[in-house]
């Protein structure tokens, strides 16, 4: 170890991430050109990688593992319908073909995986009727074969009710959007999360006059103002 | 509609793969090798998000934004710089950190010191299995056997979330003391780590 560099009594505390952002830029920068630094702070990391088992080793919950792997297994089932050049290695350039597609305009990077979701390829639309005068079924659009949804709509607004759906990400909802003709798709004032596989159904509380797409995206908790991922559902409303 | 089976196990073949080649599998979205990662891992995943965070709820949390940014490949894992174990419990660590960073202002962080304190104890639970009690004893013996303001400071810093600067106004002592007992502690487990078993990372 090198007794001569003043910048040795950091190593410790930024191994342990424990260095104000200022100093840890400058001994970042330090490290460049310091190799007897650098050698301290591979030493030391070796320490650090050894912490975590100080901590009581615990058995995490069993409902943890169900909620990741129903996420997981959501995704995996995506990626598997979309045939063997889904591979999210090529993503930008799918997520770019997505984006002109449904004409979306994210403002910023889409979520990693929820990217795989954008490989799904919308289908037709089918317009039904149940019988009831006032009440209008369209059969939306999603892109995971484990759930269905479909839009009830009435004259004071619509229905969401959907079944399958996966919960969210931790910290994350769903949030339901309104597009109209060459607009871009706008908030609804609708957001929801999933506690259970099942039937989840959500009233849609707006004027739904001339809305031609109503989308449901992922958004990080509270909701975005404008979509930052592919749809996961898509139902096109009669006109 | 189904619902898709939440229990079933990985085939014995992906079973017996080491972390990196799952981490290859993973990438190609094979859920099984996911599980099989998941499994391996979890445990140690939780035991510290829930030391560091404190609460079963928020440990959940952040072990399955953790895993999920694994399996979607947010996080490239680089094998040259060191074990998929690692690289996870840094990632936990991180996100850990952060989530206490966000939820407790400074302000309130520094008038419940106290709790923190009694959290970083990590006392045994009575209502929760405890497991590998034996892999850990070793390093938590070894982390005992600082001095206490070494190990005072690792912990306030590991697992408290605390820069040096906080750490030295909290126990009143100049920074560069606190910067050095951080270093000479680490040191000292790294020379224990030499002359007891194998390097993890």
């Amino acid at each position: 170890m090198n007794q001569e560099c003043t910048h040795r009594i950091d190593v410790g505390a930024y191994v342990l991430d424990a260095l104000p952002p200022d100093e840890r830029q400058e001994f970042v920068r330090h490290l460049d050109g310091c190799a007897a630094c650098r050698h301290d702070v591979g030493q030391l990391k070796l320490s650090a990688a050894t912490l975590p088992l100080t901590a009581t080793q615990l058995e995490p919950p069993p409902e943890l593992k169900d909620r990741v792997m129903a996420v997981v297994r959501s995704e995996a089932e995506l990626l598997r319908a979309t045939g063997p050049e889904a591979d999210r290695v090529t993503r930008p350039r799918r997520r770019a073909r997505l984006r002109s597609a449904l004409s979306l305009h994210p403002r910023g990077a889409f979520a990693g995986g929820l990217a795989a979701l954008a490989l799904a390829v919308f289908g037709g639309v089918e317009l039904s009727n149940n019988g009831s005068e006032r009440t209008r079924v369209i059969a939306a659009k999603t892109q995971l074969a484990s759930a269905t949804a479909r839009v009830e709509l009435g004259d004071h607004g619509g229905r969401l009710v959907m079944a399958g759906m996966p919960q969210p990400p931790a910290g994350h909802v769903y949030e339901v959007w309104l597009q109209r003709d060459g607009q871009l798709p706008r908030p609804s004032g609708t957001f929801y999360d999933v506690q259970r596989r099942g039937t989840t159904t959500e009233d849609v509380h707006a004027d739904l006059r001339g809305v031609q797409r109503l989308l449901v995206t992922v958004e990080p908790k509270p909701g975005s103002a404008t979509p930052t991922s592919p749809p996961v559902i898509e139902a096109v409303l009669p006109a | 509609m189904s619902l898709l089976p939440l229990r079933s196990k990985a085939g014995p073949h992906t079973r017996d793969l080491a972390d990196e080649e799952l981490m290859q599998q993973i990438r190609r979205g094979d859920e099984a090798a996911f599980e099989a990662i998941y499994d391996r891992h979890a445990s140690a995943a939780y035991s510290l998000a829930y030391r560091i965070t404190g609460t079963s709820a928020t440990a959940q949390d952040v072990v399955q934004e953790s895993f999920l940014s694994l399996w979607r490949s947010h996080m490239r894992y680089d094998h040259t710089r060191g074990s998929v174990r690692t690289w996870l419990l840094g990632i936990v660590h991180n996100r850990a950190i952060d989530g206490l960073r966000r939820n407790a202002p400074h302000d309130k962080r520094r008038a419940s010191d106290e709790g923190i304190e009694e959290r970083l104890e990590a006392p045994q639970r009575t209502d929760v299995e405890v497991l590998r009690r034996d892999e850990a004893r070793e390093v938590h013996s070894s982390l005992q056997t600082l001095p206490p303001e070494q190990s005072r400071v690792i912990e306030l810093a590991y697992f408290g979330g605390y820069t040096h600067t906080e750490i030295a106004a909290m126990l009143d002592a100049p920074v560069g003391t606190i910067k050095g007992r951080m270093r000479l502690g680490l040191q000292k487990l790294r020379t224990q780590l030499a002359t007891t078993a194998e390097v993890p990372g």
